[in-house]
């Protein structure tokens, strides 16, 4: 018996919100966190683009990675790997919040490829 | 009320009346027109559950042509093109990520040493190009799936003029996150 987690019946409807939502929320944050470096934006834009990630990843496999081509175990590995990559990208991107400094001003360090100044933006 | 008469006179035959009394004439007549099948019975049992898929594929039958036979429209170009951009984001992100807790210096350290390779300007604009490339797409394209999200902007016409338009803000969009 073919179980796949899309074929048991499920109302996708609150969720398709919260996707659309984050979609949403991504838009404006990403260039206003680059405009305004801080920790609070770079938590959000940490945990919005995890979710978002983890949704179009899950999109690929489910559509892509399908039972009929792959057979019924590859199908559950993808999922996995979906699983650990969302997890390793939180994890590191919070560590680089917290204990670096942060996803904007990292990106701006290598964007803007020089040193430092002293209020941290370009 | 003729009609009605005619109408009910069509529904039975002649012969057919002759049949059900299964006279010779009758019996004769139909066996040679449509020949009855000897009908045997079966006890019922409900239909073994198989999944769709599995049960093509133990009956071998083929996957119809899709992909290799569909033409190219910038509709599919663009959404699929989209979805590239978006898998390649999340390389962006999880090598970030990942390089935050695996690699051995924080990021200054990684910096210098990109500086430290002296290219250009003009490559340096060139290599930023192409690496915010995906961004200015998946962006621009992003903002235009949540304008259908609102149900816009649904028809064909519009869905070639919005796509021309988003090609144009994702060049925008790469053009000036590259000359930063």
């Amino acid at each position: 018996m073919v179980r796949r987690h899309d074929e048991k019946p499920h109302d996708h409807a609150k969720l398709w919100i919260v996707e659309k939502g984050t979609n949403a929320a991504l838009v404006v944050l990403i260039p206003f966190g680059l405009l305004i470096p801080n920790r609070l934006f770079d938590t959000i834009l940490a945990i919005l683009i995890t979710a978002h990630a983890y949704w179009g990843l899950e999109a690929c496999v489910v559509e892509y990675v399908r039972v009929l081509l792959f057979g019924l175990q590859l199908p559950k590995v993808a999922m996995g790997v979906v699983y650990a990559v969302t997890a390793l990208m939180l994890g590191g991107l919070l560590f680089l919040n917290f204990n670096d400094i942060g996803l904007c001003r990292g990106f701006w360090r290598i964007w803007r490829n020089m040193r430092k100044p002293a209020d941290g933006r370009k | 009320m003729a009609f009605y008469c005619c109408g009910r006179l069509g529904n039975t035959s002649l012969l057919g009346n002759l049949a059900k009394f299964r006279t010779a004439l009758g019996s004769a007549t139909y066996a040679q027109a449509a020949a009855v099948p000897k009908i045997t019975f079966k006890k019922f049992e409900p239909p073994k559950e198989e999944h769709h898929d599995i049960r093509n594929e133990r009956l071998n039958r083929p996957l119809s042509p899709h992909l290799t036979i569909y033409k190219f429209q910038i509709t599919s170009v663009l959404s699929i093109t989209h979805r590239t951009a978006g898998i390649i984001l999340t390389g962006y992100a999880t090598a970030l990520g990942l390089g935050a807790l695996v690699l051995p210096h924080d990021i200054s350290h990684y910096v210098t040493m990109i500086e430290g390779l002296n290219l250009s300007p003009a490559t340096i604009f060139l290599a930023k190009a192409l690496i915010a490339a995906p961004f200015g797409y998946h962006f621009a394209n992003g903002i235009r799936h949540l304008y259908w999200d609102t149900a816009k902007g649904l028809t064909i016409k519009e869905v070639y003029s919005t796509g021309y338009a988003m090609l144009g803000a994702a060049v925008a969009i790469t053009l000036f996150l590259a000359a930063l």
